[in-house]
């Protein structure tokens, strides 16, 4: 009398506990599905990167070996195969040279013929040359004279470029100045860059970067790309998201012409050295 | 930019043992309570279902004799009986029992019934409330098992971190991600235990008042009994 009753709980029990493991079950099933989903962009990045490894891991030595035994034979063959082709090649030539000896004393004749035609032709011709020569001559009058006007405004320009030649120098000295805001520009970049999960060791993209004298960013395109987009427009952000060199308002206070020179716009290479990956 | 997300699978698989460990006890405990919900819920049901059949048989003017009779036909039937027919029952038979020799003290024939009510009362008490305690403790102390694998899940993953020279958010997401879905387990155990807790205590208290209600009923009507012979 007691068993049928326990039976009875029992089967409430199991009941109960097949019901929680369903209701688990969904919801793990959901939870994955809505995962897979989301994963599948991923799955084909990680495969290209070990074709890479396993390319460099390949070289096997025995194999070699052998191979070298079967190509040693293929080469005696072949060689043997190209004296006969040789021999055949020189009995042709003979034939050949027979027959084109023949045929250019046939042209000869032609050519004989050919030259009295032409030399009537030449006496024709010879008047309408001189022609053309009267109109060449003043041609050539006219580029003189252009090329005379060319000359002086060379002369003009190397009068400036003597002028500026001072303030040049004095650049090429601020050239290690203008390497250091390169420098400068580059770890701000850095320091503001998220590091997209595609990005790999030896990306770069070339931006090209408009500024205004206060250092703030009015622009920023990319030139070249990297060949992944992610990684190109997260460059491209992390410059927006840096905003403004606040060094570079300093350097343009100090010697606007340099600014002007380096920094009114300037391409930047965007290369990250330390991915990991 | 083209995201790149991170399946839930592959977070679970790529977690720590610690957090591995955490995220396999909150399964379990979710499963367990989730049975023993279902069980509750069936159970209390059958209860309450059963009072009500009990109580309009009770006062529908039947002979007691009968229906104490009938229980013990289907206690034979090994069908069970339960809840507040265990109560009537119980005190039925000592009342029958003392009043059986002549002369007993009325008073003490009403003492020891009410006393055999009570027992059985609490018996049906204790189990209103099985597994009621289990509930309680899961909704208190699963979101602290899941708290304990997110926090050391992140804390792993700073660690991580602090060996790296440059912190992007891409290194540590991962991580954190990992780590807080043993939060989220957690609180997916904890919040239907505490909902069936409350239901559950308060449908077995309810319960409980009823049969109270029942054995005072009955013991009046018992009283008239004896005192009017």
């Amino acid at each position: 009398m007691r068993i049928s009753k326990d039976l009875k709980k029992w089967a409430v029990y199991s009941l109960a506990g097949l019901f929680s493991l369903a209701l688990h079950g969904v919801v793990v099933f959901l939870l994955l599905l809505g995962g897979a989903e989301k994963s599948t962009t991923q799955k084909p990045r990680p495969a290209n990167f070990v074709r890479a490894t396993l390319v460099q891991l390949q070289p096997k030595v025995p194999v070699r070996d052998q191979r070298a035994a079967k190509e040693k034979a293929a080469v005696a063959k072949k060689r043997a195969e190209q004296r006969r082709q040789e021999q055949v090649r020189k009995q042709k030539a003979a034939e050949r040279k027979q027959r084109e000896q023949k045929k250019q004393r046939a042209e000869k004749n032609r050519r004989d013929k050919a030259l009295k035609k032409k030399q009537a032709d030449a006496r024709a011709q010879q008047a309408a040359e001189q022609k053309q020569q009267v109109a060449r001559e003043q041609r050539a009058r006219e580029a003189e004279r252009q090329q005379e006007l060319q000359r002086e405004a060379r002369a003009q320009a190397l009068a400036s470029a003597l002028d500026s030649e001072d303030e040049f120098l004095a650049d090429e000295e601020s050239g290690s100045l203008v390497q250091g805001y390169q420098q400068y520009i580059q770890q701000r970049i850095i320091a503001n860059w998220n590091r997209p999960l595609s990005a790999r060791r030896g990306m770069e993209t070339i931006l090209s970067i408009q500024l205004v004298p206060t250092g703030q960013v009015v622009g920023v395109t990319v030139l070249k790309s990297s060949g992944n987009p992610a990684f190109d427009l997260s460059a491209q952000q992390a410059v927006k998201k840096v905003g403004r060199f606040d060094k570079l308002q300093q350097l343009s206070q100090q010697s606007p012409r340099l600014f002007e020179r380096s920094f009114r716009q300037f391409q930047l290479v965007f290369r990250p050295e330390d991915l990991r990956l | 930019m083209p995201e790149q997300q991170l399946s839930l699978l592959s977070l679970v698989i790529g977690a720590s043992v610690p957090v591995q460990l955490v995220m396999f006890i909150l399964l379990i405990t979710s499963m367990v309570s989730w049975l023993m919900i279902g069980q509750r819920w069936w159970y209390l049901r059958q209860m309450a279902v059963g009072f009500k059949v009990f109580e309009g048989t009770f006062w529908s003017g039947v002979d007691l004799n009968e229906l104490f009779r009938d229980g013990s036909v289907r206690l034979k039937d090994s069908a069970g009986v339960d809840g507040v027919e265990n109560v009537f029952r119980s005190g039925f038979r000592e009342f029958n029992r003392l009043t059986k020799n002549e002369g007993t003290d009325p008073d003490a024939v009403m003492e020891g019934t009410e006393r055999a009510m009570r027992v059985a009362l609490s018996r049906e008490e204790e189990k209103l409330n099985t597994h009621l305690p289990f509930l309680a403790s899961v909704a208190s102390v699963s979101p602290y098992i899941g708290l304990f694998g997110t926090v050391w899940g992140i804390m792993q993953s700073f660690r991580g971190l602090a060996t790296m020279q440059q912190a992007t958010l891409a290194v540590v997401a991962p991580g954190i991600s990992e780590a807080l879905i043993a939060t989220a387990m957690g609180l997916f155990a904890a919040i239907p235990a505490v909902v069936a807790y409350n239901r559950f205590a308060a449908d077995a208290d309810a319960l409980y008042g009823r049969y109270d209600t029942f054995a005072d009923e009955f013991t009046s009507l018992l009283h008239r009994r004896v005192h009017s012979s």
